[in-house]
């Protein structure tokens, strides 16, 4: 079994850049690619390298409660999207007349170009306000890192209609916000006030996705 | 009693309504005994303080007040909830109490924020969905929150850094933008209103009343705490501007989307956005007499709220046509009380903001006035619509009709149990003096609408002993507001 300095080392082979490149990676999966298990995936990859990130700030064994508790959401998302899938599948075979009345039409089409449009501007405004602005000297790197991921996870609650989805991107937000206030403020309760925050954002988020619909069909002037 | 008792109490109270929904006598008996423990037992929590993890716990004069309230109206709401038939919510009523005691309790302003806020975000748990694994209210609400706690620690961060080079007051200025900010969008003060209507469509009556009638104030306690402890942020920059321009905007918002608006829970969640207006313009003053008002505003918008949202389950969940005209004279009271035309205190405290006005901008007076009708407009409609759906005769409900058996071996089973008991309780009923039996069986077969009928009345009596006995509340707020440490 691996131990905790064996884990250290692994951590060490990461560089900044790889880093980088792979929460870059990370949000554009969330953002792109429909598939949820895919996403599922990213989230945990970015639970992953956002705790080597937060290494350099904090205890490496403090650092990897964090990775337990990603591990902890993915499975909670893992399950919720296990539990709903047969209506999703029922959803898509229903036919279209049918699966209108289903579920809610969308305000505007969100397709693959519309979010890879939306994620390119998304990574030019971070690239811009990184530039310009510093919130109370943060450094550099968890900045601009912080500043992708709540921006990323921002853009992914905007565009999906999808619960699950809204919660990924909630937990990319949590997860920049989390990196850019420890920058600021080294302390380990808010950090250990994150991990927990993280935690029962995927209880609720978990709830809203399985829960069973109240539609009734009612909007004004019901009793 | 200790904190830390009372915290097991309660965790043990929201646990036995948790698992007491399931049944609806249950549930009630359930209820009600909760109720009256929790007052009991807050009460009694003693006044010093206590550490846990080099942070201080205890409870203010103010702060104990406005828990025993608190609770009494959770509590009101478990019961008016326990008498229909979806009682999924009835836990949460009190579950987030949990944390939010921690909030009133702690002198720290990060570990509260984070307590509020979980309490808010367990009541997401209790919303309803309009649409299966979409987003909707509910989830919208959820994602505010998260933004919004974390402008709230930036802006207390500003705070932090202030003294390390007190010359830098853009440093209180960026933290009140960002409290502003924060606070603005968890309070829905205008303009960041617009989750409000989503979150109302999505949450029962009784759970809206928690979250906006008993924590959304739990804000304004954290931002005068943090006051308390940095009274430059109120001194130095344009704080107190900033929640009066607020408080105007809250006021004439909410009334005008009450004039709209013929959805109960849109309704109350407006109605309260002008009431919230009211209390907001009340601490713009600065003064020991505006935050007295604004605690009597406070508990007065609490009140009705819950009063609204009590008799509006009931009103649901109860068929008796007596019962619905009851619940409909209480949700009037309720809702006059909190547009301020109850006679007695929240008239006095709001004429006082209004004659304030009157004075110095009569443009503002007037529009005040616009709001405040708009609101009233609001709720006549609504009365309209729900005498519209009052049936002519409530529907009589066959007790005798025949059931067929049913065909499983354990159906069987429990219909033969059943006629048994009943032959034998028909047996021991002829025993039983007839005048004695028949009220019994009355109470037996109408024991929701008698309850419910005690519950509204004794409602609608405490609104009108609440609304004359203002001297009593306005002496009250002044003394427990004057020990707050911002006042000092």
């Amino acid at each position: 079994m691996p131990s905790l300095n064996d884990l250290a080392s692994a951590f060490a082979l990461l560089g900044t850049h790889e880093l980088e490149f792979g929460l870059v990676i990370a949000v554009g999966v969330v953002v792109l690619v429909a598939d949820w298990r895919i996403a599922l995936v990213a989230l945990a990859a970015q639970y992953l390298l956002v705790a080597v990130l937060l290494s350099t700030l904090i205890p490496l064994q403090i650092a990897a409660v964090r990775m337990i508790a990603g591990g902890l959401v993915a499975m909670m998302f893992y399950i919720t999207a296990r539990r709903v899938q047969p209506n999703r599948r029922r959803r898509a075979q229903t036919p279209p007349q049918e699966s209108r009345g289903l579920t809610p039409r969308a305000i505007f089409w969100v397709n693959l170009p519309f979010r890879f449009v939306g994620l390119t501007l998304v990574a030019v405004g971070v690239i811009a306000a990184s530039d310009q602005i510093v919130l109370l000297n943060a450094p550099l790197l968890f900045w601009v890192t912080g500043l992708w991921l709540t921006m990323g996870g921002l853009l992914t609650i905007a565009l999906t209609r999808d619960a699950l989805r809204l919660g990924m991107g909630l937990l990319f937000f949590t997860s920049g916000f989390g990196i850019i206030y420890l920058s600021i403020d080294n302390s380990l309760v808010i950090y250990a006030l994150l991990v927990i925050a993280d935690l029962v954002i995927a209880l609720a988020i978990a709830h809203i996705a399985s829960a069973p619909a109240h539609f009734q069909g009612k909007r004004r002037g019901e009793m | 009693m200790s904190l830390s008792v009372f915290i097991l109490i309660l965790v043990a109270a929201a646990l036995t309504l948790h698992v007491a929904r399931y049944w609806r006598p249950l549930a009630f008996v359930a209820s009600a005994a909760t109720t009256v423990i929790l007052v009991w037992a807050a009460q009694n929590i003693g006044a010093g303080t206590s550490e846990i993890f080099g942070m201080h716990f205890g409870l203010q004069p103010l702060a104990r007040d406005y828990l025993i309230v608190a609770l009494a109206l959770s509590g009101i709401l478990a019961i008016a909830t326990s008498f229909g038939d979806v009682r999924r919510g009835l836990g949460f009523l009190l579950w987030s109490w949990v944390v939010w005691l921690v909030a009133l309790a702690i002198d720290d302003f990060v570990i509260g924020v984070f307590a509020w806020v979980s309490g808010l975000a367990i009541i997401v748990i209790a919303m309803e969905p309009r649409h299966a694994q979409r987003t909707g209210g509910a989830a919208y609400f959820l994602v505010l929150i998260v933004i919004a706690a974390g402008l709230l620690l930036i802006g207390h961060r500003f705070v932090q850094l202030f003294p390390l080079t007190p010359d830098r007051i853009t440093l209180l200025d960026s933290a009140v933008l960002f409290l502003a900010w924060g606070l603005g969008l968890l309070l829905a003060i205008a303009p960041f209103i617009l989750w409000l209507g989503p979150m109302a469509d999505e949450t029962p009556p009784p759970i809206i009343a928690v979250l906006l009638g008993l924590g959304q104030p739990l804000g304004l306690w954290l931002l005068y705490l943090l006051i308390g402890q940095s009274p430059r942020l109120l001194e130095q920059t344009d704080l107190n501007v900033t929640l009066m321009i607020g408080g105007l905007g809250s006021i004439f918002i909410g009334g005008l989307l009450c004039v709209f608006e013929r959805r109960v829970g849109r309704l109350m969640s407006y109605a309260g956005l002008l009431a919230l207006g009211f209390i907001l313009i009340d601490l713009a003053r600065g003064t020991l007499e505006g935050a007295a008002f604004a605690v009597i505003e406070i508990f007065a918008r609490a009140l009705s709220l819950c009063v609204m949202a009590a008799s509006v389950t009931i009103a649901r969940a109860i068929p008796n046509r007596w019962v619905k005209y009851l619940a409909l004279g209480v949700f009037l009271l309720g809702g006059l009380n909190l547009v301020g035309l109850g006679l007695g205190v929240a008239l006095a405290t709001r004429w006082n903001v209004l004659l304030d006005f009157e004075a110095t901008d009569r443009r503002i007076f007037i529009l005040i006035l616009l709001a405040m009708l708009g609101v009233l407009i609001g709720l006549a409609r609504y009365v309209l619509t729900w005498l519209e759906t009052l049936p002519a005769q409530a529907p009589a409900q066959d007790a005798l009709a025949p059931t067929p058996p049913p065909e499983s071996i354990s159906g069987r089973i429990r219909f033969r149990l059943r006629g048994a008991w009943l032959a034998w309780r028909a047996r021991a009923g002829q025993r039983v003096p007839a005048a004695v039996r028949y009220t019994a069986g009355g109470i037996a077969e109408h024991w929701r609408a008698l309850f419910a009928g005690i519950l509204l009345s004794a409602l609608g009596a405490f609104l009108l002993w609440y609304s004359v006995s203002p001297n009593l509340w306005l002496q009250r707020a002044l003394e427990t507001a004057a020990q707050l440490a911002f006042i000092r």
